[in-house]
């Protein structure tokens, strides 16, 4: 090479190389967990936390229902595009994390075990309960048939959690898999979805534009002498993008399948993208290998996710205290235990917006942490103590607060995910809080009993039905502290239906002019106006989102006593239920 | 008292955690860039893992914002190590992209000059390359440098002005040459 630079145009060689990654990193991580679509699925996993969401994710199983499906998909739901217009709402929904409330706190309440569970031998405590074994034993019986499961679990699959819905008949379980690949962990997520009926009618895979798939891309495919369906590839959206695009090139894979009036579907979500570790053939070797039921299995306790207080303490040797009061909607998720610094951490809310750190030692000095965030702190008293606090009022607010008490060492860190801010009187109230309980992660499902308690935390008292149901049985609940709302969800006790209550102290889930006009109609609740509302938002061939009056939800929204109110009925239930049905409703709520 | 600094993780939450990515994903990509020299497609795969590491570890990351890009480069300087202790054997097998407009004639020059200068990256000891990817590639002043790498801001400047001396020098080396060497490489390790 007869050219030869000299040291600064070397530099400047060097300094000009702009490497950039390119679309193999984009697609390594597609579904990565930090991003927009793993949070929304986990979210769906754990529970449709607002009504809004329910609108969008749930529907059908009524003739109409039926007809449309069967004209459009026989398991996926197919389109003729590999793009998605999605509507202002749903990227509002995606990005909606900066406006900051009040976060009111709410007494832990430690569930009893249910009946239907301590009558299965081995599940008789709460942290039993929790177990794999449990978990499926419990939810064979509330569905009325058995789950068919993985046939065994290696160390390289870790169960997550199992969610079942009595009423549209079936259960999710995720998994966990740290498949090795030349020194490589996959970090990848398998779900095994099944159900009893129609699973073009499932309401994860319909209408949910992130679920869809282009017609060209779906490949029948025979699981032993079943018939049904694989896709490789994935919708997802581009950061700052209101289109979803079809990626080809992610090793993201479905397989969707049915046996006799049973459907499976798996999905397969790589966070790394090592083609080796899950393809086609080991999808469908893995669903031909699935079995009736686990059996009850003793695993070691894992530190990095040990899901109740006592875990823990077995884990670590320690004796831990733990709130009995928390930031709404904040509920113990799960213990790590880091062996090398002898410590403890709690972890609370499905975004582990709260963390408690203990660990046995000397006090720590208060001193203000340096970096970017410039802290405010203060020294505080704790019931007769001093107590060090440090908040950020910046653009990502978050706060801490440590003490030492009996030999050990407390710090509490708050850092918000979707705005709910907690001020330092909180943190004292929390801190002070803490007890001897044994806590456990209960996903999310709440009990009657704690409505009372967040009625008190939002300042709210609402309305629900006599305590003579009208048809209808309470399933669950949750609380919205930005909207000030309670969504009480009912399900059906004659066909399958689901009734949402919305009601809130201000307006903010109560949108009506989302809807097209000619959806809507007036009428009267009792001695005030309200608004009923027919059908919901459909996928086209194309992949458009437009309104069907054809399908199964009916609405109702009106205002009374202060509260912003909202009946949604969902399923079969709605073709037996008319306008007078949900005025009826609505008038019977005391 | 004892002297202890703990402090939570701000990139726990994957809001957090996906802001931090966006931010540093290049840098991490370029600083690995830097050590291995590519191929393009394992310098991504290995971004990938580094983040996924990361988001793994979140909970024991105890800096702050400003220093969470030192903790990605560790992480991924391990994973280089490791990468190279599994696959012993040489990684300079540079790709370069144009990223200027230029005539064919012309980003094909530059193309091969990268391409050469990133072989004699690879051909540095460890340090020094390192350094010089710190400095160049992810654009660190040499005070940040000296910092993260634990030298006086002195010995930095030295180390740097050094090395660009022996780019220099070995750049003018038959491309031949250096390729006879790698097959006697490949050949001992075998």
């Amino acid at each position: 090479m007869k050219y030869i630079p000299d040291e600064k145009q070397i530099e400047e060689l060097l300094e000009n190389f702009s490497l950039k990654p390119g679309l193999r990193l984009d697609h390594r991580l597609l579904n990565a967990p930090w991003t927009p679509r793993s949070v929304t699925r986990r979210r769906f996993v754990k529970a449709t936390t607002f009504a809004v969401i329910v609108i969008t994710l749930l529907v059908i199983a009524t003739p109409q229902g039926r007809a449309w499906a069967q004209k459009v998909a026989q398991f996926f739901q197919r389109i003729n595009s590999t793009t998605i217009q999605l509507s202002d709402e749903q990227t509002r929904a995606m990005n909606d994390t900066n406006r900051q409330y009040d976060l009111p706190l709410v007494p832990v309440l430690i569930p009893a075990v249910s009946s239907e569970m301590a009558a299965i031998p081995g599940c008789e405590t709460p942290q039993k309960a929790q177990s794999y074994y449990c978990q499926v034993a419990l939810s064979e019986t509330k569905l009325g048939f058995n789950l068919k499961v993985p046939p065994e679990k290696t160390n390289d699959w870790e169960f997550e959690s199992l969610n079942v819905n009595t009423d549209s008949q079936y259960a999710v379980m995720s998994f966990d898999l740290d498949f090795k690949y030349i020194g490589f962990a996959s970090h990848s997520s398998l779900w095994l979805i099944q159900g009893v009926g129609d699973f073009s009618n499932f309401e994860w895979n319909k209408n949910n534009p992130w679920e869809a798939v282009p017609a060209d891309k779906v490949e029948p495919v025979s699981i032993g002498v079943y018939r049904g369906e694989y896709v490789r590839g994935r919708f997802g959206l581009k950061p700052g993008n209101k289109v979803l695009t079809w990626f080809e090139d992610t090793d993201e894979q479905r397989l969707a399948w049915s046996e006799g009036t049973r459907w499976y579907l798996i999905i397969f979500s790589p966070n790394l993208n090592i083609s080796c570790t899950m393809d086609k053939d080991k999808l469908i070797h893995l669903a031909e290998s699935l079995v009736n039921s686990s059996i009850e299995t003793s695993k070691p306790l894992d530190p990095d996710r040990l899901l109740s207080i006592s875990d823990a303490e077995a884990a670590s040797g320690l004796d831990l205290k733990s709130p009995t009061l928390l930031p709404m909607d904040m509920d113990f998720s799960y213990a790590r235990y880091l062996p090398d610094e002898q410590k403890v951490q709690l972890i609370y809310g499905l975004n582990e917006e709260l963390i408690i750190h203990e660990w046995k030692g000397d006090p720590v000095e208060y001193k203000k942490p340096l970096g970017k965030y410039e802290y405010t702190c203060k020294v505080v008293n704790m019931n007769g103590n001093d107590a060090f606090y440090c908040f950020y009022e910046g653009g990502n607010p978050r706060s801490f607060l440590w003490w030492h008490k009996n030999g050990f060492n407390y710090q509490i860190y708050y850092d918000p995910l979707l705005g709910g801010q907690i001020d330092g009187e909180k943190m004292l109230l929390i801190a002070e809080s803490m007890q001897d309980i044994d806590d456990f992660s209960k996903n999310n499902k709440k009990s009657y009993e704690q409505i009372v308690l967040y009625e008190q935390a939002l300042r709210m008292d609402i309305k629900k039905f006599p305590e003579v149901s009208a048809g209808w049985v309470f399933a669950n609940f949750w609380g919205d502290a930005s909207a000030r709302c309670i969504d009480l969800m009912y399900t059906s006790t004659a066909v399958q239906g689901t009734l949402l209550i919305n009601q809130c102290k201000t307006d903010k889930h109560s949108e009506v002019f989302a809807f097209p006009i000619w959806s809507t109609k007036l009428v009267n609740v009792g001695n005030t106006k309200g608004q009923y509302i027919v059908g919901g938002f459909i996928m086209t061939d194309d992949g458009k989102q437009v309104w069907d009056l054809t399908l199964p939800i009916k609405q109702l929204y009106w205002q009374e006593d202060g509260l912003w109110m909202q009946i949604a009925l969902y399923g079969n239930a709605t073709l037996q239920s008319n306008q007078g049905d949900l005025i009826s409703y609505a008038e019977s709520l005391k | 008292m004892k002297i202890f600094q703990f402090h939570n993780s701000p990139i726990v939450n994957p809001a957090r955690f996906r802001e931090m990515y966006e931010h540093n994903h290049t840098s991490v990509f370029r600083y690995i860039y830097g050590l291995t020299g590519g191929p393009q497609a394992e310098v991504e795969d290995l971004t990938a893992e580094t983040f996924l590491r990361a988001w793994k570890a979140r909970h024991r990351f105890e800096g702050d914002t400003d220093s969470v890009i030192g903790w990605l480069i560790q992480i991924a300087k391990r994973l280089v190590i490791d990468d190279y202790r599994r696959s012993l054997q040489a990684t300079n097998k540079l790709v370069a992209e144009p990223q200027t407009e230029s005539t064919p004639e012309q980003t094909a020059m530059a193309n091969e000059q990268r391409e050469h200068l990133f072989n004699l990256l690879t051909d540095l000891p460890d340090e020094q390359r390192e350094i010089i990817t710190l400095r160049y590639l992810l654009g660190w002043r040499v005070n940040e440098i000296a910092k993260y790498i634990g030298m006086t801001e002195n010995n930095v400047s030295v180390t740097i002005h050094r090395t660009l001396s022996k780019l220099r020098e070995k750049w003018g080396q038959n491309k031949a040459e250096s390729l006879t060497m790698d097959f006697a490489q490949e050949e001992k390790i075998s």
